[in-house]
């Protein structure tokens, strides 16, 4: 490495990818080819009104245009793509929801005034949705209701509220105020409105489906005007992105199926609130996979998903307060635990030898939000989105601790529209480390179950376990260890590995404000370096509490806070000598190397 | 799916049977619970842990000197998952069945589904047991005894009402499963079925059914 | 992985005027009466129908937010368009809406357009819409034309200053001036503001900030640009006979006013100007005087009724002083040595306070001209500003590097911001960082003290 200031030289090439700190050659993480790409990505929309083929992304069953495996050899197939079995169950549980339909009173105000919620369904027939335009005076009006300042729908029409199309109605009919008014109550109470991040999923036609604080029952005009507004652009061939009002951004993504809403004041931008939005699409998909949200919708255009999402709000939930701490979501990379080499390696070698089984495709060894290592099928590699997942489904999911447990999940990024069967087990119950393995054959668990037995003999034989849980009991390094007084704190990225690494946060980063304060700082900055027309190779601000310095090359990225009063020589000094500490430390920082099955 | 291991021999004295258990039914009834209790004795009260796709534990109990190992599948009860957890019907032998006293949510507390659909998919020596959790909540009931009974009846299978909180009836509605299983296992042609109700009956009687 | 993307790319398409409108929704409430709400629409060919509908979009999302926050909404983000929003009055509500530029590409066979969203800055297009706004209060006859020609593809942070360029004057010509407008005022006691513009920068202004912002960018962009044109195209008919009539004893004439003195008639409309005074709205005539690169805008009571007699007065008057005046500002300025240093680096300055700009980017207020920097660096340079202000950064800095090797520094303290840009491909960090140091102790002084 050159001796001379960095952060500078015109050679930046000097940092070509593959000669950075924790490069290495065999990646074993897609490495995102850059943020243009994943911007491209949110940016993907179901109208794709000006595509001249009109492709529909939403097609159901033509699965190897909606997967993007990036497999050269398909010999490994995720199942339930077309399983007669399962179109059969999916439309019995239809024709079940059909019947409690009729029977209660399960309108939602939100709709199309033009149609009802409760559209009788034949026994063969399918549900065709009048899509008529959302009458924006319509909109207005429960607007107005939303906001009337004494509490009293006073500007509400009756007709407003859908009635039921039997007349086998359970429940007495709601009047409109009583049926507002517990809506009333919720958009009226100021702590629900003063969170800081509001996120909403509904489906196209307007049914709620999850939102972050309240309970989405009440609050049905709401995503009915959300719905509404996304149709009524939608109807000008064009699709809405987002609103601006004060230090609120009200942020729109159409998804296939599904439109996702965040309302946030954090002043983040609206591209990280998109990266944000597109992770709990994906979370959905995790959960369903893209081609049941399909069969679903396409058959019942009025379908509750909450049916199929019950218990797993706490997942959501996780995801969602994770990305508000960890910056592996924007960076797009993963961190790995901190691990002697080889310790490492002798961990993947137990992997590799005992769980070469047939139609395996990865077995990943997880703490925290870390990867201690990964062994996959050749060929096949996980990307940070799907790793990310996987991540958050195991520090949501308590249940995994007690027992052995075996189920479904669904990668978006590798495989849409099919299910991985997962074996899932922690280590021991004297260390948070667990295990993962993934394979697309569904009867495999007993298998696996034994290759764990075994990778767990072989572990404890090598004293490889207590070098993971020491490692996992000392936790992050401390900044002092590079030995830059002068250096706060830092994000470094890999970019050919899409591996990160930064240390515990300290003083004066310790309290949980000053920590989120931090955190925006590096979103924000992340924001100007990546903007798409303009990006940036450097970014040095100085700010009244601390100085920051973003530095993007070919090779890595680098995220550095400074005291306010740092000298830029002295800056420029301390990021040389991080740089060096770092590649001194790369190979226990990063996952240089991983076998393959 | 790999099977049963059975180690047999007629000169050994110590042998040790395998059996599957899957626990179903609606989410929220208790089965994760029931099933702590039994394996470890203790309850899992504080809020609501919804199992996600297939628990499996093992516990080993001892049916009169011969060792039985239960490998319990501990199935999630949630819609999305009934695909699953159904293609593992026909390769459990046996299904606790359970429905629950104190869920306000589900309008169909009875299992009617649940129980149709193991006898469409299940194979035909499966044993079944009907278990109504939740027993200790008198005040809060959905589901009266009599109707449990009723239903099992109808199915031909055997039913008592469990609590995991109290522990009531818990270590016996397992054993009474093991024993039974085991009967099966060992009988010969000319043999007398094991007749759960019968020992059930007995052990209640015996007095300490709460285990 | 680089695909076909990067090679055919095609030209950008414009960002142009979609529509501008303002409307009430209190006005017309119920059913059927919607069309009550649009007080103004344009283009204004658009059919009744889509106007209802745009508005009603407007309403919807204006409630939507408010349901969540007492700010106002600021701007609507689509795919392919962008609407700035603005509420200078209680439910009174001023929209404009622009196009966003999008490009063909081309991607493993198939072609579809991609929209450049960060092309449209909504901080630069919101200050567009204030100015719109102003000019429609204060000058209503001339607005449409104003519209029309916008350009708003060369919109920039310039227009998120709106400042006003000053020109700087020794003490001894500063004096003569305002001596000169002090006789003005008290000869004509109905002239209520004067404002004395050499070219097209601000000498000396009797108004308030705000009205003098409107007029002098009604001035720069439109008024003085206009009579250039005549002036160079000959087609002032009328010059011959204004020379007749003045005897040739000054160069002086009416830019808004009587284009010539022997002709009642050809006084024409008089537009009207509305300035604000002690939160009362003032309706007053205005009237521009010009004399070489000198001009003089009177603005005056609208009570007074406007005699021909009145425009003979002021011409005998200004012709022969500002006549003299232009020259003598001419003169001192051939004398005034050229600062040499101005074309190596490009800035742009600001100041808050008293709405000075000085730019070395744009040659003219038209921005006719935009030299030497790349459209992107123009952009980022509103990003930064941006978030100056969204931050309330009081005082900063930030150093950037682009992917063109271009350097930008940012300078923010107390309410000035000074954005340089260096061309220094080679340079490193700290090079760059003791050339501005030289830069701001030469040009800016007693204004940067940090490292």
């Amino acid at each position: 490495m050159a001796e001379e200031p960095v952060v500078s030289s015109a050679n930046d090439d000097e940092f070509k990818q593959g000669s950075e700190p924790g490069a290495c050659r065999n990646s074993m993480l897609i490495a995102t080819d850059s943020y243009e790409d994943i911007a491209q990505y949110l940016k993907a929309d179901v109208c794709q009104s000006d595509v001249p083929n009109g492709k529909s992304t939403s097609v159901v069953g033509d699965a190897d245009d909606a997967s993007e495996t990036s497999t050269p050899d398909q010999t490994v197939k995720c199942q339930n793509r077309v399983d007669p079995e399962e179109t059969s169950v999916c439309s019995e549980q239809c024709t079940q929801y059909d019947r409690q339909e009729v029977s209660s009173d399960d309108s939602a105000v939100g709709d199309n005034s033009e149609e009802t919620a409760t559209t009788a369904v034949t026994e063969t027939g399918q549900n065709s949705p009048k899509e008529t335009l959302p009458d924006i005076s319509c909109i207005n009006r429960q607007l107005s209701s939303l906001s009337a300042s004494d509490g009293s729908p006073h500007s509400v029409d009756t007709d407003q509220v859908c009635q039921p199309a039997s007349s086998d109605v359970t429940e007495p009919s709601v009047t409109a105020e009583e049926y507002l008014s517990p809506e009333l109550d919720y958009v009226h109470s100021a702590q629900w409105k003063n969170q800081d991040k509001h996120i909403f999923i509904l489906s196209k036609a307007g049914k709620p489906i999850y939102c972050r604080y309240g309970d989405e029952d009440r609050l049905v005009t709401l995503f009915g005007v959300m719905q509404a507004l996304v149709s009524f652009i939608q109807s000008s061939k064009d699709s809405i992105r987002y609103i601006v009002a004060g230090d609120h951004k009200f942020v729109f993504l159409v998804r296939e199926h599904l439109i996702l809403v965040a309302i946030a004041q954090t002043k983040e931008s609206s591209t990280h609130l998109l990266l944000q939005l597109t992770y709990i699409y994906n979370q959905v998909l995790s959960i369903l996979t893209l081609s049941q949200l399909g069969r679903i919708f396409n058959m019942l255009h009025n379908y509750d998903l909450r049916r199929l999402l019950s218990g797993t709000e706490k997942t959501f939930d996780n995801l969602l307060n994770v990305m508000n701490q960890d910056p592996s979501f924007f960076l797009c990379a993963v961190r790995c635990l901190p691990l002697e080499t080889s310790v490492r390696d002798t961990v993947a070698q137990s992997i590799a030898q005992n769980a070469k089984v047939k139609d395996l495709v990865y077995a990943i060894l997880i703490t925290n939000h870390q990867l201690i290592t990964l062994v996959r099928m050749k060929h096949y590699f996980l990307h940070p989105l799907d790793l990310h997942l996987i991540f958050n489904l195991v520090s949501a999911t308590e249940s995994f601790k007690a027992a052995e447990s075996w189920t479904p999940i669904c990668l978006p990024k590798f495989d849409s529209n099919g299910y991985l069967h997962a074996y899932i087990s922690y280590l021991d119950e004297s260390c948070d480390a667990c295990l993962l393995l993934l394979t697309v054959d569904k009867d495999l668990f007993f298998t696996l179950s034994d290759c764990k037995r075994k990778i767990m003999e072989k572990l404890t034989k090598h004293h490889s376990l207590k070098a993971i849980c020491e490692s996992i009991r000392r936790g992050n390094y401390c900044i002092s260890e590079a030995g830059i007084p002068e250096l706060r704190h830092f994000l470094y990225k890999s970019r050919s590995t899409a591996q990160f690494t930064s240390p515990k946060f300290e003083v004066p980063y310790t309290a949980e404000e000053d920590r989120q304060r931090l955190f925006r700082l590096y979103q924000h900055l992340h924001y100007r370096i990546h903007c798409n027309s303009r990006p940036l190779k450097i970014m040095f601000t100085v700010g009244e509490y601390e100085t920051l310095l973003g530095w993007v090359t070919s090779g890595f990225e680098l995220y550095a806070v400074f005291g306010p009063l740092v000298t830029k020589p002295l800056a420029i000094n301390s990021i040389n000598k991080l740089l060096k500490w770092i590649k001194k430390e790369e190979d226990r920082l990063f996952i240089l190397n991983s076998p393959t099955f | 799916m790999s099977n049963i291991s059975v180690l047999k021999s007629f000169f050994q004295i110590n042998i040790t049977f395998i059996f599957q258990v899957m626990l179903i039914g609606d989410s929220g009834v208790g089965k994760t619970c029931l099933l702590v209790r039994f394996k470890d004795n203790a309850f899992l009260s504080g809020s609501f842990i919804s199992t996600v796709g297939i628990d499996f534990r093992n516990k080993v109990v001892n049916v009169d000197g011969t060792k039985v190992k239960l490998q319990i599948w501990d199935t999630a009860g949630q819609e999305r998952f009934r695909s699953i957890t159904r293609a593992y019907y026909r390769d459990a032998e046996d299904y606790h069945s359970k429905h629950t006293d104190t869920c306000s949510i589900i309008k169909h507390s009875l299992p009617l589904a649940w129980l149709a659909e193991i006898n469409e998919y299940a194979q035909d020596n499966v044993v079944i047991m009907l278990l109504g959790n939740k027993a200790d909540m008198n005040s809060d009931r959905i589901v009266r005894r009599e109707d449990g009974e009723r239903l099992a009846r109808e199915y031909n299978v055997a039913f008592m009402e469990t609590s995991a909180k109290t522990g009531m009836n818990v270590e016996l509605a397992f054993m009474a499963i093991a024993r039974d299983l085991k009967s099966r296992k060992l009988r010969k042609a000319n043999e007398p079925s094991f007749n759960v109700a019968e020992y059930v009956n007995q052990e209640k009687q015996r007095g300490g059914c709460c285990s | 992985m680089i695909c076909d993307t990067k090679l055919i790319m095609s030209k950008k398409s414009d960002i142009s005027l979609v529509n501008f409108f303002v409307f009430n929704p209190e006005f017309g409430p119920k059913e059927g009466e919607e069309h009550k709400k649009i007080l103004f629409f344009h283009p204004p060919a658009t059919d009744i129908d889509t106007k209802i509908k745009n508005v009603g979009l407007c309403e919807a999302i204006t409630k939507f937010t408010g349901t969540f926050t007492d700010r106002p909404c600021q701007s609507l983000h689509t795919q392919k368009l962008r609407q700035l929003f603005y509420e200078p009055e209680p439910n009174y509500w001023v929209v404009l809406t622009v196009t966003v530029p999008y490009s063909t590409k081309t991607k493993d066979g198939q072609t579809y357009l991609e929209y450049h969203d960060e092309d449209v800055q909504d901080s630069v297009y919101e200050a567009v819409l204030h100015q719109c706004y102003k000019m429609f209060k204060s000058l209503e006859h001339f607005f449409s034309k104003y519209l029309i020609t916008l350009k708003l593809g060369q919109s920039d942070m310039l227009d998120v200053f709106n400042g006003i360029h000053f020109l700087p004057l020794d003490k001894n010509m500063y004096l003569r001036i305002q001596c000169f407008i002090n006789l003005l005022e008290a000869t004509f006691p109905h002239i209520l503001y004067t404002a004395f513009l050499y070219q097209d920068q601000l000498v000396w202004s009797g108004l308030e900030q705000e009205d003098m912002r409107v007029l002098y960018t009604y001035l720069t962009t439109n008024l003085f640009p206009a009579y250039m044109e005549q002036e160079f195209q000959g087609l002032k008919a009328t010059s011959s006979s204004s020379s007749l009539t003045s005897l040739h004893s000054h160069y002086g004439k009416y830019i808004l006013g009587p284009t010539n003195l022997a002709d009642e008639s050809s006084a024409g409309r008089i537009p009207r100007l509305y300035i604000n005074k002690d939160q009362a709205v003032l309706e007053c005539h205005l009237l521009v005087y010009k004399a070489h690169s000198a001009s003089v805008c009177l603005v005056i009571d609208g009570n007074y009724g406007l005699m021909f007699d009145l425009f003979k007065r002021l011409d005998k008057f200004l012709g022969p002083q500002l006549s003299a005046l232009a020259s003598d500002i001419g003169d001192y300025y051939a004398r005034k040595p050229q600062s040499s240093s101005e074309s190596q680096f490009k800035y742009v300055y600001f100041n808050l306070m008293n709405l000075a700009q000085k730019t070395s980017i744009h040659t003219d207020s038209r921005k006719l001209a935009v030299t030497g920097v790349s459209p992107d660096v123009i952009k980022l340079i509103s990003d930064l500003n941006e978030d100056l202000t969204s931050c309330h950064i009081q005082d900063g800095e930030m150093i950037i590097k682009t992917w063109n090797d271009c350097w930008v520094v940012c300078k923010k303290a107390d309410q000035r911001e000074v954005y340089i840009i260096l061309n220094q491909k080679n340079a490193n960090l700290i090079e760059i960082n003791e050339e501005v140091k030289k830069l701001c102790a030469s040009q800016f002084t007693n204004i940067f003290f940090m490292d």
